[in-house]
């Protein structure tokens, strides 16, 4: 097949070429259009909007409409005050976050792993995804219960410093309040494509490696972790690209003026600029300068990757 | 695939039918008299027993007396700006958008300019006879209604009378008083002790329980001679949270958060706890209005004894009068405006112009006769319809099936609703009380910034706000010592506050000369 096409490459055209490989694939990419046109629809046509960052935007005279100022509300961000803040609260935020709830879903992965026990793995599995289906609105009000001065954690707490207070007055406890709960959410949904990972592992080298004088420990050091390496670091590049875009939801849902300068991050700030404040071209050129630093954040992780361990995106 | 063309073409054939079977049917619309599509906020207490205003018999009786008929659009709760900037962006508009056209970016004269909503100047003497002669009459609200040159651009809700702008202040347990033989407080000092008499004697966990957004209304600020946030002061428009004064007052609230005095949530206290504390006993002092605060508090309290008063705002010295206090314009931000997609602007004019004349005037505020008030003694009093509804609505659910008196919209609200909405001699005692201030003197009239200077406006005072906020938050809780104020200042003029004053300053002289 492959030697027959060659000699009608040499034959004919380039386009002769391609009009072959789309008749007879034709079906595949029949399947392939709905992925294009979603993309198309919803991630590169409203990019248009970005035009706005550069304007001062009126929503009666639209983008077409509204007059060109150039980089003036770059520079607004780069200057204001705030600047400094809510980049560091975002690196630090993402930053802490990854350390801790990169690899907690993948710890948890391989304590599952070990369970024998079917009918355990799966009811408790089953439980830790739950939170995950609860909507981020009533996660945040079970949040702000739990740590508010009558709250069940709070309480906790109080045994051993003897004051209940609401923990979220308080600027230093918003990390941990914040990536705990994250940890809490996220970590049995995260183990999922890790799990199917290790599902995927061959069984007859553990028995080898026993056989060998491996104990549990040895193998899930030689055996288990090189087998899904792969799948983390595609998780990780994928995690590093997200690194500075952390959902405003949870952010404007828990924090309050108190705490703004642990809390506020780029995009509460965002939200607070575009719908409280509807500066739309302000909050446009902040939401942009966001995306440049994951781009070239993401960029950067998949190079490292490339030279490292020949696993990369592209 | 002769047979797949076959079924296209019919296809197109049957689409292409209904299509234009689809646009006969609208221009026989246009050609018939088409209502009025009238956009306007819908609240929570209309949206009790109703899912449009217009199943309400008052629109209905709107429409008997104009002749016009009115289709209303609302914006989902709550999502009335987002819905409104959407709108505005769309080319079909509804022909009446009832929303706060101060807002608009750029101002109500940049959206007569972006051809969004019609210049009424030349049209209101002829068309609109009721509120043309309103104006006349009343040339102080007559200044608030036209912009700085003198444009008429949409129908104002109007408050009849003086005493209808003020509608919120302090409120104490007024058994807790009695039982404590302590008199109304009227200083700073008188507060002090009562709070630690109540925290003491009363085991009151938070003796004053306030939201952080009731201290807009400038309670204990006011003592101090000045206010949280703009204010006009012979002529010169000032910001109340970088006065040295108001460094007084955070060290008050200050001593007064760390004595436990201050309740210690009230950063993130949302209604919810505040009932529960005030019902509950928790607090004995708190700030609320007349009716969402006295009036619920009064009927939802078990306690038997429980009883509130309203006390007035505090000043320094015994005798004095507080020179801030509650208070709101003549004309409030919420107007009825005509877009430039209305068809028929005459009839968009005599609807909204009805709700200034006589009859209009009753209908907005009293509803119908015989159903929801009658007139005894020239006096029209709400029926128990309204007052006590058989279906157990509250009074304001009901209203809002007759009337809209108890919201606002494109009429003159009568000082008559108020004596009865707050019907309670301890609401009546409060209106009193809480509107004995000098606010009215330094109370900013409705300001409109040059269009070139929104966007700039918008920037800076979102920034300013944003951090006083926080710092008002942190001085009074102690996070941040209160040595620090010139810092704060310091930092609230790099962030440009003096270029905001400017800002505001030169739209306030625009408006003197208006």
């Amino acid at each position: 097949m492959k030697t027959k096409q060659n000699i009608y490459k040499a034959k004919r055209g380039v386009l002769e070429e391609y009009k072959r490989d789309l008749k007879s694939n034709a079906s595949l990419y029949i399947m392939v259009i709905p992925v294009l046109l979603f993309y198309i629809i919803f991630c590169y046509k409203p990019m248009y909007g970005v035009l706005m960052a550069f304007q001062q935007y009126s929503p009666r005279t639209g983008i077409w409409g509204s007059p060109w100022i150039g980089l003036q509300n770059f520079k607004d961000f780069l200057t204001s005050p705030d600047f400094g803040r809510i980049f560091r609260n975002t690196l630090t935020i993402s930053l802490t976050s990854l350390i801790v709830n990169f690899p907690a879903p993948i710890i948890l992965a391989l304590l599952l792993n070990e369970i024998r026990q079917k009918c355990f793995k799966s009811v408790s599995q089953t439980i830790m995804y739950i939170p995950h289906f609860i909507s981020m609105v009533v996660i945040c009000g079970m949040i702000r219960d739990f740590v508010s001065d009558k709250g069940i954690v709070s309480q906790l707490i109080a045994v051993f410093t003897g004051e209940q207070v609401n923990m979220l007055n308080n600027a230093n406890l918003y990390l941990p309040i914040y990536i705990l709960s994250d940890t809490w959410q996220g970590i049995g949904w995260g183990s999922v494509i890790y799990m199917a990972a290790l599902s995927g592992v061959d069984r007859e080298m553990y028995e080898a490696a026993s056989i060998d004088g491996c104990g549990k420990w040895k193998q899930t050091i030689h055996i288990t972790i090189p087998a899904i390496v792969p799948t983390i670091v595609i998780m990780f590049i994928l995690r590093i690209g997200n690194l500075l875009s952390i959902g405003y939801e949870k952010t404007i849902l828990l924090y309050n003026p108190l705490i703004y300068e642990k809390a506020d991050i780029i995009s509460s700030y965002v939200y607070r600029q575009g719908f409280e404040g509807q500066n739309w071209s302000y909050s446009t050129a902040v939401g942009v300068f966001n995306s440049v630093i994951n781009l070239m954040l993401v960029t950067l992780a998949n190079y490292i990757s490339r030279k490292l361990n020949d696993t990369s995106l592209w | 695939m002769m047979k797949i063309k076959k079924i296209c073409c019919l296809a197109l054939a049957a689409i292409m039918l209904t299509a234009t079977g689809c646009s006969n049917n609208e221009t026989e619309k246009v050609s018939d008299n088409q209502p009025l599509t009238y956009w306007v906020n819908f609240d929570s207490a209309a949206s009790m027993t109703m899912s449009e205003l217009g199943e309400s018999p008052f629109a209905k009786k709107l429409t008997e007396e104009t002749g016009i008929d009115v289709q209303f659009i609302h914006p989902p709760q709550g999502q009335a700006v987002e819905k409104f900037n959407i709108l505005i962006a769309s080319d079909e508009l509804p022909d009446i958008i009832e929303y706060d056209w101060t807002k608009y970016p750029g101002g109500p004269e940049k959206a007569i300019d972006d051809g969004v909503i019609v210049d009424l100047t030349d049209k209101i003497k002829e068309y609109a006879p009721n509120l043309y002669k309103y104006l006349k009459e009343h040339e102080e609200v007559d200044k608030l209604v036209k912009t700085d040159s003198g444009k008429y651009f949409a129908f104002p809700f109007i408050r009849g009378d003086r005493s209808l702008t003020t509608s919120a202040g302090l409120v104490v347990r007024k058994d807790w008083l009695d039982e404590l033989n302590i008199d109304t407080p009227q200083t700073i000092d008188d507060w002090t002790n009562m709070l630690r008499l109540f925290k003491e004697k009363k085991n009151a966990k938070a003796p004053l329980s306030v939201m952080p957004t009731a201290f807009t209304w400038n309670a204990f600020v006011g003592a101090y001679n000045t206010s949280r946030g703009f204010y006009v002061d012979d002529g010169k428009i000032k910001y109340g949270p970088m006065q040295p004064e108001y460094k007084e007052f955070l060290k008050l609230m200050n001593s007064w958060y760390s004595e436990k005095l201050l309740d210690q949530n009230f950063g993130t206290l949302d209604s919810k706890s505040l009932d529960s504390n005030i019902l509950n006993g928790d607090a004995g002092a708190t700030a609320g209005s007349i009716g969402s605060g006295i009036g619920r508090w009064l009927a939802s309290a078990t306690e038997s004894g429980f009883d509130l008063v309203a006390v007035p705002y505090p000043t320094l010295n015994e005798g004095e009068k507080s020179e801030f206090g509650q208070i709101q314009n003549v004309v409030t931000d919420s107007q009825a405006a005509i877009t430039s997609s209305c068809k028929n602007i005459e009839s968009a004019l005599k609807l909204l112009d009805y709700g200034y004349s006589d009859e209009g005037r009753m209908l907005y505020n009293f509803g119908i006769e015989g159903e929801s008030y009658e007139v005894k003694d020239e006096y029209p009093t709400y029926t128990d319809y309204i007052t006590k509804n058989p279906d157990g609505l509250a009074m304001s659910s009901a209203m809002a099936r007759y009337m809209r008196s108890y919201a606002c919209g494109p009429f003159i609200q009568d000082v008559r609703y108020m004596e009865q909405y707050a019907a309670l001699p301890q609401q009546q005692e409060a209106l009193n009380i809480w509107s004995d201030t000098n606010a009215s003197e330094h109370l900013l009239p409705i300001l409109y910034v040059k269009q070139e200077e929104t966007n700039e406006m918008s920037k800076l005072s979102n920034s300013i706000s944003t951090y006083e906020n926080e710092m008002f938050l942190k001085f009074i809780m102690g996070v941040e010592p209160i040595d620090n104020f010139d810092e704060y200042v310091a930092q609230l003029k790099q962030r440009g506050i003096d270029r905001l004053i400017e800002i505001n300053q030169s739209a306030y002289d625009r408006y003197l000369q208006r």
